[in-house]
């Protein structure tokens, strides 16, 4: 009997390894224009005319779909992926398709999710990108420095987050992709040019302000 | 046979690796279906009794002295009394009085304002709190994994002593889940048990005619906002639901509370401001009309002082000793104190 049990769970065990598909893997390059951004390094800011750091950028990614021809041939429902520029930027899933020309995502969490009460892994709240005080995730975080923020320590923290019409901040992203391994860039010294540094230091709730912010997203996403 | 073999087998051990037991929510029958969707969270006994041990616990808080049942006492229905505005760390007061806990599965947003939308995410408000807890859900979360024994416990109750943020939250959901009051007096006579007096049945009457819109039963609440014509207090400036929604519409309105359990849970209002029920049933005769005045309060409630004494006797009849001393919803010594616990 236990032999059987035995050869059983092998048997299972070779059936799920031979059924998995390769993944496809999508990497994000977090740039300060040209250069590779690296956490707590000076960057000249021409829109601002000095420089400034970054410390803290994390962002979520769901609702991924393989576009060809611009409609949704797969999608991978149930992924929400945490991108973290001092943990890791690249996720990957499993997909049997492998024929697209385009990548949709999330940068965010759906309002659905927002409201269906605790979740793990990547969505864990003590990932601090979950808000206390008000339900919602925060989609995106942006934090630094820079001497032109006339705040306490010269900080600035973009929180973006909120679920709700009008400040639901979930934006859809769509890059030109092929291939298993994507690679996708984000630009902050374009992103922080469009956020207007020396007005904007501080959002921390789901605002206008917070939409505004949201909606460069999908400026600054490329391709490679 | 050899297929069949495997497939029996494999039936059971799927079967094993299933089959946990699954404790029932026991509600009377006239209650609506919960809210909660039990099936994202199925309750058992061991995640209760987790849930039971981490609100008892002031180990959420930053200098572990803050418990949840420090400002949700079993004894007030899980409420705070005493204080118009519930202090926690240091002594801190809020700007809010601690609303009762009970019927939680019922509730489909939470805190007076509406802030927070569903009870698992709840905890993560007095968590955080420089005023309530001051504390974390990370730290709390390391707090728990390097003590003597959450380890365990979160073993049992998930079956992986890795204690994770969503863990510590379903099961404080869980015990909370479980609080339930539905054994008062008006419970009794809804399964013919007992029968209200004549001045009860008059106040139910009076109750019916002018505060179940809101108040609705079984619940005694409908759980919305609602702008009952408080003047706002200039020390606090608390605008209420106003504040998350930034909706003109929703300046001044707090989330209804229910109205079982009132002898327990005063001070009354989100800002603890009437102790006694008198104070309150005065406040709902006495509304000045205004354009922010919810609906439902328009039409001017009148009482003459024997109609506010048969009122008053029905709302007692709300009254659940049997919720408020239940020794399941007590401190639970024997898994927070087992050296000095008598139970095991």
């Amino acid at each position: 009997m236990i032999k059987l049990f035995f050869s059983f769970s092998f048997l299972v065990i070779c059936y799920a390894f031979c059924l998995k598909p390769e993944p496809i893997t999508i990497t994000f390059a977090p740039k300060f224009g040209s250069a590779t951004l690296q956490l707590n390094k000076k960057y000249f800011l021409p829109a601002i005319n000095d420089s400034l750091s970054i410390e803290t950028f994390k962002f979520y990614v769901s609702g991924i779909s393989l576009m060809k021809n611009g409609k949704a041939i797969f999608q991978n429902k149930g992924g929400f992926y945490l991108m973290d520029l001092e943990n890791k930027m690249r996720l990957e899933f499993g997909s049997a398709t492998k024929d697209f020309d385009a990548i949709q995502f999330n940068v965010g969490i759906d309002s659905t999710t927002n409201a269906g009460g605790v979740k793990g892994g990547d969505l864990d709240p003590t990932k601090n990108m979950y808000w206390a005080w008000q339900s919602g995730y925060i989609n995106f975080k942006l934090e630094g420095k820079s001497k032109v923020c006339k705040t306490r320590n010269n900080v600035f923290q973009y929180h973006i987050g909120g679920f709700m019409h009008p400040n639901n901040s979930l934006q859809t992203v769509t890059i030109p992709a092929t291939g298993n391994s994507i690679q996708i860039n984000f630009d902050l010294e374009k992103f922080l040019s469009g956020v207007g540094l020396q007005t904007t230091n501080e959002i921390m709730s789901p605002n206008a302000k917070a939409m505004q912010v949201a909606k460069l997203y999908k400026t600054v996403f490329e391709a490679q | 046979m050899k297929l069949k073999g495997f497939i029996a087998l494999s039936f059971f051990v799927i079967l094993g690796f299933t089959s946990i037991k699954v404790f029932e929510l026991k509600y009377p029958s006239y209650f609506p279906k919960p809210v909660y969707d039990l099936k994202t969270n199925p309750l058992t006994q061991e995640k209760i009794d987790l849930g039971k041990a981490l609100f008892y616990d002031p180990i959420l808080s930053k200098d572990n002295t803050i418990s949840c049942a420090s400002c949700h006492n079993s004894y007030q229905a899980f409420a705070h009394t005493d204080h118009q505005l519930s202090h926690g760390i240091n002594d801190l007061i809020g700007t809010r009085n601690a609303p009762a806990l009970f019927n939680l599965a019922w509730h489909t947003i939470f805190m007076w304002d509406g802030a927070v939308n569903h009870l698992d995410v709840q905890a993560l408000a007095p968590i955080a709190h420089p005023k309530e807890m001051n504390e974390n859900l990370g730290n709390v979360v390391k707090k728990l994994q390097a003590s003597k024994l959450y380890p365990k416990l979160f073993l049992k109750a998930f079956k992986d002593s890795v204690i994770t943020g969503e863990h510590v939250l379903k099961a404080l959901s869980q015990f909370q889940l479980t609080l339930i009051s539905a054994t008062s007096k008006y419970d009794r006579v809804k399964q013919s048990k007992a029968k209200f007096t004549a001045q009860e049945e008059n106040g139910y009457k009076l109750f019916l005619e002018n505060c179940n819109s809101c108040h609705t039963e079984p619940l005694f609440s409908n759980y919305k906002f609602a702008n009952n014509g408080l003047s706002i207090d200039s020390t606090l400036k608390d605008y209420g639901r106003y504040t998350i929604t930034k909706q003109s519409a929703d300046s001044l309105k707090f989330k209804i509370p229910s109205l079982r359990n009132l002898s327990y849970t005063n001070p009354y209002m989100h800002d603890g401001r009437f102790n006694k029920l008198n104070q309150v049933l005065n406040h709902y005769v006495s509304i000045k009309d205004s354009k922010v005045l919810s609906p439902e309060l328009k039409k001017p409630i009148q009482l003459n002082s024997n109609q506010k004494t048969d009122l008053i006797a029905f709302l007692l009849t709300l009254n659940d000793s049997t919720f408020v001393f239940n020794p399941d919803n007590q401190y639970p010594k024997s898994i927070l104190m087992p050296a000095e616990g008598t139970r095991k």
